[in-house]
């Protein structure tokens, strides 16, 4: 397991009602110490980069769009 | 048809001899049929199995061969598929209990092309849950289990189509990729497993998990076989918006050209220090490297971002598409699902629209840096799995996300890939490594693993269970 996440189990489980799922606190509780790999992840994402930086997910224009 | 011992043939085998008229796709057919009857209930590679549907195709295949001639390799040759492919009146599961009742009224592309070339669909295999759950216990079917043997994990997603084709109830089948699902279950299961470029193959049909790293390809037991498959399969399709716009090349006419020259890089750090494999492991890549090298290669080190960079990138876009697919169902029948797939795919609601695009900004600048790497090499080197199969009782729930995968760089670049197993660890079980190749360029990829089967013996021992059967 990675470190504890930086939100509370409070602060999860309401990132989880805003979103409309429903668990038992049980459930949440173990999904709240996995929460952690997604912080982790998203902060791996994170570098300094230039304004200008592009994603992969622009497209080119195809007649099917056009 | 004359009828000859069809055991453990290969699809290029099997082909060959029903063109010559010495093999009848019947009896082939009945050889699978016994086979998962006699195999299946300990492997539960099968969903469902289409047995008399499977009769018929074969007879019509043999009717067929009988009067024109064979109308390619896949002509009268047993195949499964991942239940996630659409099949016209036929069961499409994705081994949920959400679909459990769900029957397609079209067939996936690939489904159809793999039909056109004349195999015969024995039935639907097993997977984890929507391609992501699994192995999961609290399911309508049990999971599959790995023939070599059976108290190990085949892993997955496309674990019945590992599975069915290592114990030869099929003789190729159709998997999905969105981080490893052809590879690691090939790679466990003692097979060849070839994702092909993103683009190359439809997903049309196919049931997704993250639309933009979904990739579907063949499973078989050489990589000639992946190559006779990928040659039914590849080409545009308008009905798949990623579908690419390129000629289909002949996989199988260059196969056995020599690889002398081919440059391959290996990213060895990927697997040496970011996330070291078994021991015994390292040495069979090292060995399989020696081959390589033996048969003319150029192989050199090669340097890449550490493995839980792609990782990261890779798992925060599966995480957030697939949440979008599964979203309204976890909202409202969450327990429709197994535990596994539910809790792991529900942790997509917690990343943000902007945790996405930075994953998307990562991506791009990782396939840049993978393009700049491949400037210097025809092919790259990693492993496919760390060892040998664990026990399928011993699987962490978020081992997703605990374990980087080596397989997930490829399915961030879209790169082509291939699982080629390359011996067999202490404990008797298969051991793998993982070549990728350019963008379109399946076909160097399918000739440099061609080459390394050729030289090596690993192709010719098959699961006990399936060559001796119990009792």
């Amino acid at each position: 397991m990675p470190p504890k996440p930086s939100i509370t189990e409070d602060d999860f489980a309401c990132l989880m009602r805003r979103a409309g799922l429903t668990f038992g606190a049980a459930q949440l509780a173990e999904m709240y110490g996995a929460y952690a790999y997604v912080e982790q992840m998203a902060a791996s994402v994170r570098r300094q980069r230039t304004i200008d930086s592009e994603p992969a997910q622009v497209f080119v224009v195809t007649k099917e769009a056009e | 048809m004359m009828a000859e011992a069809p055991e453990f043939l290969t699809i290029a085998e099997a082909a060959r001899r029903i063109k010559a008229k010495a093999l009848s796709p019947v009896e082939l057919t009945r050889t699978c049929l016994d086979r998962i009857e006699r195999l299946d209930p300990l492997i539960n590679a099968f969903i469902s199995l289409t047995g008399e549907r499977a009769l018929a195709q074969a007879r019509t295949a043999e009717k067929e061969i009988m009067a024109k001639g064979s109308k390619g390799p896949l002509h009268g040759i047993p195949i499964g598929l991942k239940d996630i492919f659409k099949t016209k009146g036929i069961a499409t599961t994705a081994h949920s209990r959400q679909l459990i009742d769900f029957v397609p009224d079209a067939d996936a592309t690939a489904t159809e092309r793999l039909a056109a070339a004349g195999s015969v669909m024995m039935g639907k295999l097993a997977l984890h849950e929507f391609a992501f759950g699994g192995p999961s216990f609290d399911l309508p079917w049990p999971p599959a289990r790995n023939p070599w043997n059976t108290e190990r994990f085949p892993a997955g997603s496309s674990s019945g189509t590992g599975a069915a084709v290592a114990a030869g109830m099929v003789l190729g089948g159709m998997g999905s990729d969105t981080g490893g699902s052809i590879r690691a279950p090939a790679a466990l299961c003692g097979v060849a497993g070839l994702k092909p470029t993103y683009g190359r193959v439809s997903r049309h049909g196919v049931l997704p998990l993250a639309f933009s790293l979904d990739h579907v390809g063949p499973m078989a037991w050489t990589a000639e076989d992946c190559a006779i498959m990928l040659q039914a399969l590849a080409g545009h399709d308008p009905r798949d918006p990623a579908s690419a716009h390129r000629g289909v090349p002949d996989y199988t006419a260059e196969l056995s050209r020599s690889i002398k020259g081919v440059r391959i890089g290996v990213i060895r750090h990927f697997f040496e220090s970011d996330a070291r494999v078994s021991d015994a492991t390292l040495k069979a890549i090292d060995a399989a490297l020696e081959v390589l090298r033996d048969l003319g290669a150029v192989v050199r080190p090669v340097s890449l971002s550490p493995l839980d960079d792609w990782n990261a990138a890779g798992f925060l876009i599966l995480l957030t598409e697939g949440y979008a697919v599964h979203e309204t169902w976890l909202r409202t029948r969450p327990d429709q699902y197994g535990e596994l797939m539910r809790d792991r795919i529900a942790l997509g609601a917690t990343v943000s629209g902007a945790d996405y695009v930075q994953a998307m900004r990562r991506r791009r600048e990782l396939m840049v840096e993978m393009d700049a790497a491949m400037a210097d090499a025809d092919i790259l080197v990693s492993a496919s799995q760390a060892g040998e199969a664990p026990r399928i009782d011993a699987i962490p729930k978020w081992r997703t996300f605990e374990a980087p995968s080596y397989n997930m760089p490829f399915n961030v670049t879209g790169y082509p890939a291939i699982s080629i197993c390359c011996g067999y660890g202490g404990s008797g079980l298969p051991l793998a490594f993982q070549l990728a190749a350019r963008p379109f360029e399946e076909a160097l990829l399918l000739r440099v693993s061609h080459a390394y089967e050729k030289a090596t013996a690993w192709r010719v021992r098959r699961p006990t269970l399936a060559v001796t059967p119990p009792g």
